[in-house]
């Protein structure tokens, strides 16, 4: 057996797909499709992403040994036809909508991966909860942790626990469909009028803004037992639905449903408070008993429900653990990394060797690449020293303008950590209504994220662990909320993300510079993107983005754009 | 040749469009209707763990890191 090998790691067809190379047990190089193909959340087979890696690992097709499925088809499509079997004849509108995907796609993937691709080795399928618990624990710092997935569902499970230890992941226990926290929080996403994968973030932070005082409905809802497992009532949730997730019952408790333009109201707030608080006190419930059950003071989580900071930090608060470990990439788009990982550690049985510190493994683009773009754009450009640059653009931050800051590799998974960022004063209680009205045109609602120097955090935030990856979310200390208006959530939190000097320099050096500026050690960091639009991923989408939107300056690599008007 | 070709192409279009969907309407009435109806008239054939109980964890299987099993799709 290869003990080198090079793993290909590949999920696609539901949402968010992704590809990721490992080499020698090394994360080379992992992508979403959607951030090539420009289609947010993309099922698509992920041939961009692919091809990507292959070029990040300077290899070729023919150079990989294993490839590697983040789910096992088969065993899902018995959970489908179950599910419209049992909510026959509603179910036959999304009958015939999946089928012929099944049919062409999903049942044939070896097929058409070597179609496509021209590979002809060995192909892995890992079960979809195996590749999530993998992808949290193989590529975290601990020798031994308790493992934690949940999300919408997988082939039948939809949350699971277990326990990883050197090379090995074992997860004991699940909760399968229809028993899934992940639907229950996109049903109620799509009834307050937000888009499914897309808009459960809006949801968590409109909860911020609400009382719980729906949540003895959601008891009715779902029963939970004393160790935090649970059971959906069938009377309030139809997934197999004609048009919508959940039944009239529901309705009939919460009210009419909202509709994406209708104005929010204090029901709908109150609504997403009792449904945030019902999945705190459910994931505390299962953290809690499975601290108790390994007494390990270190947890691993990934799933899509762990892009939940609010709920991450209540499990930290809460239970026993000590140290938590989330993937950056939590979602589908991480399973890519899961499977690789999980067929090198588990399956060929290699021991670990490599921490994953940093999200940074997308494509970069070199100073060449940017001048061609620069050019061909026509637009006026100074090139500046590291040390110029860093000063300029932290007075611009501090003059209130909006940045866009493009640097070095895209990160992998959904938050922008520093390398394809939009950036903001945080001492302006202005600055969000301003980085909405300039290029974000978010809800209002919406906070913006804090991105502080790691070892200046806790002096401003209730931190128990550092936040690499954003997907903490602390209460801001009572004496510096004033000092950062901009960057606290209505209900005192922030989502923070702590920037390392080690493990992306050139923002640390920005914040630090901004500090000796304006006094506070961070900045306002939201993802580099228009709404409803993927992050950029090359020079040119940030180019357009900066020309097309009221952005005052951009800044790619060491080139700087700005325009002549002022910030506010 | 051409029009054997064209031929050949409208009946891959007829299959696609017609014949596709007219098989998933039959297999979604007649064979998921005819299982749904038997389970509606048999109920006791549908596994129901009850309700109230102290745990609603499964087992969970699949993790052996067994090549074989992760060759299969199922």
């Amino acid at each position: 057996m290869n003990h080198k090998p090079n793993i290909l790691g590949i999920s696609c067809h539901y949402h968010d797909s992704a590809a990721c190379l490992m080499m020698n047990g090394r994360v080379v190089a992992a992508a979403q499709e959607e951030r090539f193909n420009r289609r947010k959340n993309t099922p698509d087979f992920p041939i961009n992403a692919l091809n990507y890696c292959l070029q990040a690992g300077a290899i070729t097709v023919n150079d990989l040994d294993y490839v590697v499925f983040y789910e096992k088809p088969f065993l899902k499509l018995s959970r489908v036809i179950m599910g419209h079997l049992m909510s026959w004849p509603a179910s036959f509108g999304s009958f015939l909508n999946s089928m012929p995907v099944w049919l062409t796609d999903r049942l044939s993937l070896p097929l058409a991966f070597r179609d496509k691709t021209g590979y002809s080795g060995e192909i892995f399928f890992i079960k979809h909860h195996l590749s999530h618990a993998a992808s949290a624990f193989l590529v975290s710092s601990f020798e031994e942790a308790a493992i934690m997935t949940a999300d919408a569902v997988g082939e039948w499970t939809t949350a699971a626990t277990g326990f990883g230890k050197a090379n090995a992941v074992t997860l004991d226990r699940e909760l399968v469909f229809p028993d899934s926290l992940g639907l229950l929080y996109t049903a109620v996403t799509t009834f307050l009028g937000f888009e499914a994968h897309e808009g459960e973030g809006k949801v968590m932070g409109l909860a911020g803004l609400g009382k719980p005082s729906f949540s003895g409905v959601f008891s009715e809802m779902a029963e939970v037992s004393g160790d935090g497992s649970f059971r959906l009532n069938p009377r309030f949730f139809n997934f197999y639905g004609r048009d919508r997730m959940y039944t009239a019952e529901f309705s009939g408790v919460f009210g009419p449903c909202r509709r994406p333009e209708d104005n929010i109201e204090e029901r709908h707030c109150d609504v997403a408070a009792s449904l945030q608080k019902f999945t705190e006190d459910v994931l505390v419930k299962i953290a809690a008993g499975l601290h108790a059950r390994t007494g390990s003071p270190n947890l691993c989580l990934a799933g899509g429900v762990f892009l939940n900071c609010v709920a991450n930090q209540k499990i930290l608060e809460k239970t026993g653990f000590k140290n938590i470990f989330i993937q950056p990439a939590a979602g589908d788009s991480g399973g890519a990394l899961g499977a690789a990982a999980y067929a090198h550690h588990c399956i060929l049985d290699n021991p670990r060797v490599s921490v994953l510190e940093d999200a940074f493994l997308g494509p970069e683009f070199s100073g060449k690449h940017i001048e061609r773009a620069l050019a061909n754009s026509g637009t006026a450009f100074r090139l500046m020293p590291d040390e110029e640059l860093f000063h300029h653009v932290a007075v611009a931050i501090s003059e209130n303008k909006v940045v866009g800051w493009f640097q070095g590799r895209m990160e992998f998974g959904p938050r922008a950590l520093g390398n394809r960022s939009i950036l903001g004063n945080p001492c302006n209680p202005g600055m969000k209504k301003l980085l909405n009205d300039k290029v974000k045109h978010r809800e209002p609602f919406r906070p913006y994220a804090p991105a502080v120097l790691e070892e200046s955090a806790k002096d401003y935030f209730e931190m128990l662990n550092p936040s690499p990856f954003m997907l903490l979310a602390p209460r801001v200390r009572e004496e510096k909320k004033k000092v950062i208006p901009a960057a606290c959530h209505d209900d005192g939190t922030a989502r923070v993300q702590s920037v390392g000097k080690k493990t992306n320099p050139r923002f640390w050096n920005l914040i630090k510079e901004f500090e000796k500026i304006a006094g506070v050690p961070l900045v306002l960091n939201t993802s580099f993107n228009r709404r409803g639009e993927p992050i950029v991923c090359v020079p040119e989408e940030a180019l357009k983005v900066y020309l097309e939107s009221a952005m005052d300056c951009l800044v790619l690599g060491n080139y700087v754009l700005e325009k002549p008007c002022k910030g506010v | 040749m051409k029009t054997i070709k064209k031929l050949a192409a409208r009946i891959f279009h007829a299959i696609q469009k017609i014949l596709v969907p007219l098989s998933l309407f039959f297999a979604y009435f007649a064979g998921l209707g005819i299982m749904r109806l038997f389970l509606l008239m048999f109920p006791s054939t549908v596994k129901v763990s009850p309700g109230n109980t102290d745990s609603y964890w499964k087992p969970f299987t699949g993790c052996s890191g067994d090549v074989r099993d992760a060759k299969e799709q199922s």
